[in-house]
Parts: C-alpha cells; structure tokens; sequence
C-alpha cells in the first residue's frame, strides 16, 4: 500500500510498552510516520496541530480517557471524521455501546497481538499489502 | 524495536507502576479516599496486566486480573476500601511485585501464596458465583462493528499539495572553505519534507590527482514538500554563491508514486528525523541498567506536574564514565594550579585568574555530574513498607510507618548499598524497639506503634533516621548482656550513651531467643559495618519509655571522598577524613611500651593502641619515635579506637577515589589509590584493615608496596 508511507498515524497511550507495541507492528506494516501521545489531553493538541490521518488510542488512561477523548475530537471540525481505533482491556457491552455512539471506527481488545492489532487496523483502513 | 527490547521497558514500566500502586494504597491506607487514588490504583494493575497480556505471561495476567476485579467495584463504589480490603490490597500489591519479579528472572512462582491471596481477594469480591456471572458476561461479549474508511481519498487529497522539486547542487571549494557542509543542507532540506538524493561522483578525481580542499561532488535531489520554492531557496541563502545551483518545480506528486532506490534513502535515514521515538517521553537505551534523574531541586511533596516531569533514560555506563572523565578533569586542573604555583606566577596574572574560574567550573561539572546519579530515597523507602507489614505480621505487633523526606536525593550506589542495613534497622525496630500492642497498652501508648523513618540532607550529608515510639533500650539488661558476652567488664563504669552503642558491637545480640526476623544470627554491627564502608557513621539515641532514634549519616557520594592527607616515611597517604576524630601531637609522657613491641598512647582517662602506620605497611623495619611523629586518633567500624601514627599531615583534601583492585589484587592496609594535584599516586588507607592487622599480627603486614609508590 503506496499510501502508508505517507500516512501519520497518531498513537495514544499512557503506558511505554503498549506505545512500542503498537508503533513497532504500524512500521513492520510500512508506516513511516508514527507521532505520540500519553493521554487524551496531549493527543488532542497534537490532533489539532498535526491532524493524522489514523488515530489508535487506550480507553483507560489519566486525565483524560479514551472515550472522552474521542468525543473531544469528533466536535472539532477537522477530525470529526478521522478514523479512530480504540484499545482497551474492558470491552464489555457498555463500553462498545458508547464508543460505536461517539462515532469510534473500531475497538480492539488488549492485550492485543501483532496480528489482532494488524486486523483490526485493517477492518477500517482496507487490506493491507 | 524487538520483542526483547519492548520487554524490557515493560518491566521497567512495572517498577514504576508498582511504586505508583503502593504508594497510592499507602495514601488510601492513610485516610485519603480520594478517587484519583483509587483510579491510579487501577491503572497500574490494569497496564500490568495489559503489558503482561501482550507478552504471554499468563500467570501474572491471571492475578492482575483478579486484583483488578475488586479495584473496580472499589472504583464503582461497591466495595468500601476499609482497612480489611487495603490490607489485603497491600498483600495483593506484594505478591504482583514477587510475581513480576519472577516473569522476570524467569524464577518459579510460590503458587501458594498467590493462591492464598487470590483467594482473599475473592472472598472480598462477594462470592465466587459473581465471579462467574464477570466470566460468563466476557462470552456474551458483543463484537464492535468495525466502521471502514477509505484512507485512499484522504491521502491523495492530502498528497495533492506536495509540490516535487528537482534540485541540482554542486557546492564549489568556496562553500566548504566558508565553513559550510553539504550534509547540512542536504539534511535541512529534508526537514522540509521527504527527499531522495543521488550522488554523483563522475568528478572525483583519482586519489593521486586528488587536490585535497577541492569540491568534486554534485547532488541531485528529489524534494517532495508541502512547502513552497522560497523554503527551499532560503537553505541555500547563505551558499549561493559558492555553489551551482539550480531548483525547479517538477509535478506535484501523484498518491503513491514510486520512490528512488531504498538504498540511497537508507544513507539519509538519520534517526534524528525518523519516525518518532515511542519512548520520546522517556526515550531510551534498549536495555543495561537505566538511571532515571530529574531535575536536581525536587519539591517535599511532588506536585501533580512534578510527576510529569520530563525525564530521560541514559545508560549508566554513559554516567560512570562521565563521572570518570570528571575525576580526571578535576586532578588535572589541581595539577595546572600547582605547576602554576611552582612557576611562580603572579596571582593577579591572566593565567592565574583563568585557572581559578576553572577550578570553579570544574566544581560546578563535578556537582553536576552527581547531581546526574543522584537519585531519590522514595523507592528504598517504599520497599520498607512491605518490610514493615511482614516484620508486624511476624511479630503480631501493629505498626505505622511514617516515611519523610523521600524526595531526598543521594548517589545511586549510596541508595542501592542503604537497603540491606535498613531492612535490618527497621526489622530491628520493630522486634525490639517497639512493645507487643498489649504491652503498649498498659504503659498508656496507643496501641498502634510508629516508626518514623526521614532523610535530609544535612552540611553537605545525607542523614536518614528511624526513630520507633518503643520501650527505648533497655540499658540494664543491655550491661548484663555485655558483661555476659565478655564485652566489658561487670564493673565498668559506662555512660548512659556509651550502653546505647554496646549494641552495636559485634556478638552483641539482645533477644533471649533468636527470633527469625531480624535475628538471623547477625547484629546491628553487620549494619554498622556496612554504613561505614560507605563512609558513613551510626549513632543512637534512646528515652526509656519512649523511644529509641538511630540515626544513620552518609556521603552523597562515593566518588569522592574527603581525606586528610599525610606524611608517612616519604609516601603520601591518604587516611578518608569520616574515620578521624582527632589529631594530636603526643608528648613522651602519654606513650607507654607493653613489650611485643606494641605500644599505648595515653588520651584522656583510656589507653588506646598505637599503630605506626610506616612499620604496618612495610615502608620502615622499625617505628618512629612518637614524639616525633602526629597521632590521628582514628575509631574502626568495629567501634574499636586506635592511634595512627604518620609522620606528618599536610593537609585536607578532596580525593578522587580510583579502585586499586583492578590492577593489582587486595592489598592489605590500603582501600583504595588517587591521583595527587601534582600527578603523583597516593594510597587511600583503610584503617579498619590497619587496626585489625596490628591487632591480629603483632609483625607488619607483608605486601610488595613498593610496587605501587
């Protein structure tokens, strides 16, 4: 996919590893640019100053989660239709229930794999290679 | 980045979050019930779990799990954190930290205890057939419906705005006479955007032809950037007239267009402008032992933001031999000021007023580079919480551990060696220092007893207290004991003070019967000991009836070390200045020979042994007349007093400690060597050895020294 090499994935999660797992297996996909974000609050600055193409954020984290997150980003104009996959360790009814209402592209269990996570990116974006 | 590299950074992320864990139940513990607490509680467990998940280990998934369960009823309110579920919260958070622990060094896991907690937990969590309506609820689980996108619209719009441009630079002699690079430019062009460069080396003349300030080499350059022409010629601003140069606008870049060759893209992939770091926060070395450093000056209590702070990872090797090359500078700028010296230079002279603002740059380095290794006492004392629950659950005795100036920074070597003579303070403590409850009671104490354990620093030292609200010592049966165990005499007479330290000498031990906590057949002098191998002293302080403080004070480093230094039959030698109580100059009357050899010099009311430091070491057959000689009055870490004569001082300096064990086997009397102003070596002496050789082996100690001076 020509596209990924120009495609800026922004990756929120408030802990290191899941940030390593999650950016090592976008560049074992091709992606070059890959930006960071430890909570909602910092990802929302970068949304609005870098405008990625992907978002791929944690439900649970500090300041601001996930879900709050998203609906933070779905009311600024710019991103209001950028895809937005979420991860999150809980994903019981209520939680899909309110992400799929606040208008996320798709929820990906933790712990993920490189494959699930590979899948789940492609669920939104397409096929990948 | 591999899997083993992620790997790593998760147990170091679980060092923290556990920290985070136990201090955030520590704060419920103390009353706090406030949700952020609460929900970092969860947090940790909760990407614990995660990381665990992502890697396989599923017995640790397992346990977090459960723990996680009764966090978020806790979260949702159904469960009030009282003290039976914050204990067993407390236990639950030390056998997360054994089990991580274990995924770790690959260790088993004592499936007993986590069985037995797990157990506990879901005993708070209701009943077990909750735990199978969560359970059959993760089946019932429904799907998300992914919602799909066509990123390809997104992309090409976006890439609609590129503007490629051709670029053709062939810098001339000029260019690089001016001081200018052509990697620079070539780099800053890529911060425009992204670039593909091809060298062309047709003009690269043979090397016998080679006219070596020449400029052979052209670029072309492939730019594909959302900034417009003026960007690109203002990197060239400064060098256009000292190269060939030529920008022209090629199509804008179609989605998706093919790129040049990897391999010259490879040769312009700078990490610099890669892909950003994941751990751009913390980014970091991929595995060794990481230092975490932040700002020098931290607050008593951290702030919210102060967490926050930005730090970075650096491999400890970087700091050591920075540290290292510090030590270096600074023998050799006190090398610079006494050739200065010797030279006769004028005080007022430029050189001299230059070498005095690099002496105090040189000051300011070597602060700043501890300041580097300098770490907070905050997880030494977090461990001793987990000490203090298992010593009172040992012990039956309630306990409350207040800890106080945990910001408190010292050398990471200072922190790591702190541990073990803790624990076995605190274990101690707790043992003997405090009564049973029942006890407490009828002496009119609450039942609960405290210990209250603090560092600051204090003139340039570190001091770290722990102070029980216990009986305090027991002075009579502490005489007895010692008259029993052939420490003093039954008719001694000893001060108040001096009964206090007889516990810390060696086959000292105060329990009628060993008990397996902090007995374990060693006494305090094991803790004595070690502090005092990091230039460190020990002192206590007790109140029959309320308490007892012992009080531990340390070097913020052991790179350095203050020293006095002495004369001793033409070698210099340094004696480490934390041993020394007093120097004296004895007169004949105070010298008194016992035969053997040995003598006694007279000090006050005591006789303390003589130890002619020259004969010891093997620098002179026979001793020196004492008279003519100066006495340091030394105290071992044994607590034993000795005179240590030298010939002469010269005075007090500040070393820089360099290990003689590497080169040379362990030699006798000496604990280490530095490297003098003037570039000499001088051996730093160890005087407990010294006082310990003189006492055993009435003959000197028979080292090949000379090999050294």
């Amino acid at each position: 996919m020509p596209f990924l090499r120009h495609l800026r994935v922004l990756v929120v999660d408030d802990t290191n590893t899941s940030r390593m797992l999650v950016s090592s297996t976008l560049q074992e996909i091709g992606v070059l640019h890959i930006d960071f974000a430890r909570d909602g609050r910092q990802a929302l600055d970068k949304v609005m100053a870098d405008a990625p193409h992907l978002v791929i954020s944690d439900f649970n984290m500090p300041n601001m989660d996930g879900i709050e997150f998203l609906e933070a980003m779905r009311a600024y104009g710019p991103s209001s239709k950028t895809p937005f996959i979420m991860l999150s360790g809980k994903a019981d009814r209520d939680l899909i229930q309110t992400a799929a209402r606040c208008g996320a592209n798709n929820v990906i269990k933790k712990p993920f794999t490189r494959q699930s996570l590979r899948a789940g990116i492609e669920a939104v974006v397409g096929r990948l290679q | 980045m591999s899997n083993q590299g992620i790997m790593q950074v998760f147990f170091d992320e679980c060092d923290e979050q556990l920290s985070e864990l136990e201090s955030n139940l520590l704060a419920l513990e103390g009353g706090e019930h406030n949700l952020e607490a609460i929900n970092a509680v969860f947090r940790a467990v909760h990407s614990i779990k995660g990381g665990a998940g992502a890697f396989g280990m599923e017995e640790l998934v397992r346990f977090a799990h459960t723990f996680e369960t009764i966090l978020d009823q806790v979260r949702e309110g159904d469960l009030t954190p009282d003290a039976t579920v914050l204990k067993a919260m407390l236990k639950a958070s030390d056998v997360l930290t054994d089990l991580v622990r274990c995924a770790r060094d690959g260790e088993n896991v004592a499936v007993a205890d986590v069985e037995i907690v797990m157990e506990q937990l879901n005993a708070l969590n209701g009943t077990e057939a909750e735990k199978e309506i969560d359970e059959s609820d993760d089946d019932f689980e429904i799907e998300f419906q992914p919602v799909p996108v066509c990123l390809d619209d997104i992309d090409c719009t976006d890439a609609g705005e590129f503007a490629r441009f051709e670029i053709s630079f062939r810098p001339r002699p000029m260019l690089y006479e001016n001081g200018n690079d052509a990697v620079y430019l070539l780099r800053e062009l890529r911060s425009l955007g992204e670039i593909e460069v091809q060298c062309d080396a047709d003009a690269l003349p043979t090397l016998d032809e080679i006219e070596p300030e020449g400029a052979f080499l052209t670029w072309q350059v492939t730019l594909h950037t959302n900034s417009d022409e003026s960007k690109v010629r203002e990197i060239f601003e400064f060098v256009q007239w000292d190269c060939d140069l030529s920008i022209s606008a090629g199509n804008s870049l179609a989605c998706g267009e093919a790129g040049i060759p990897d391999k010259v893209e490879a040769h312009l992939c700078n990490p610099a402008v890669g892909p950003a770091d994941p751990g751009q926060f913390d980014a970091g070395s991929e595995h060794a032992e990481t230092i975490n450093s932040e700002a020098a000056v931290a607050p008593e209590k951290p702030s919210k933001s102060a967490n926050i702070q930005a730090t970075i990872r650096v491999n400890l090797e970087r700091v050591e031999q920075l540290i290292n090359l510090v030590g270096e500078l600074v023998i050799n700028q006190a090398m610079l000021e006494q050739q200065a010296e010797v030279a006769g230079l004028d005080r007022t002279s430029a050189i001299c007023s230059g070498l005095n603002d690099l002496q105090k740059l040189t000051k300011e380095i070597q602060d700043g580079v501890m300041a580097i290794r300098a770490q907070p006492v905050k997880p030494v004392f977090q461990r001793m919480h987990r000490i203090a629950r298992e010593a009172g659950e040992a012990t039956a005795k309630i306990i409350r551990l207040v800890t106080e100036g945990e910001t408190t920074e010292v050398d990471k070597t200072v922190i790591e060696r702190l541990t073990d003579p803790l624990t076995h303070m605190l274990r101690n403590a707790i043992d003997h220092g405090l009564e049973s409850p029942e006890a407490r009671v009828r002496a009119g104490k609450p039942e609960e007893g405290t210990i209250c354990l603090s560092a600051n620093h204090r003139s340039g030292r570190v001091v770290i207290e722990i102070a029980d609200d216990g009986a305090g010592i027991d002075r009579e049966k502490v005489r007895s004991i010692a008259v029993a165990r052939g420490l003093i005499e039954a008719d001694t007479a000893l001060e108040a003070e001096d009964i206090d330290n007889l516990i810390f000498r060696p086959g000292f031990s105060t329990a009628e019967q060993v008990s397996d906590l902090s007995g374990r057949g060693v006494g305090l002098d094991v803790v004595r000991r070690a502090v005092e191998k990091l230039g460190g002293r020990v002192s206590i302080a007790s109140q029959p009836g309320i308490g007892t403080k012992i009080t531990m004070s340390l070097p913020l480093t052991l790179a350095v070390q203050e020293g006095m230094l002495v004369d001793v039959a033409d070698h210099t030698l340094v004696v480490p200045l934390a041993a020394i109580l007093e120097s004296l100059k004895p007169r004949s009357d105070m010298v008194n020979e016992i035969g053997l050899g040995k003598r006694l010099i007279k000090l006050q009311d005591s006789f303390v042994p003589l130890v002619d430091v020259a004969e010891t070491l093997g620098f002179r057959k026979a001793g020196i007349d004492p008279t003519q000689g100066v006495a340091l009055l030394v105290e071992t870490p044994g607590g034993t007093r000795c005179v240590l004569l030298v010939d002469a001082i010269q005075g007090q300096n500040q070393v820089v400690i360099k290990s003689v064990e590497r080169h040379f086997s362990r030699v006798p009397g000496i604990a280490a060597a530095t490297i003098l102003g003037d570039g000499r070596v001088a051996l730093i002496a160890d005087t407990e050895d010294l006082v310990a050789h003189h006492q055993s082996v009435p003959e000197r100690i028979e080292p090949k020294l000379t090999a050294m001076g």
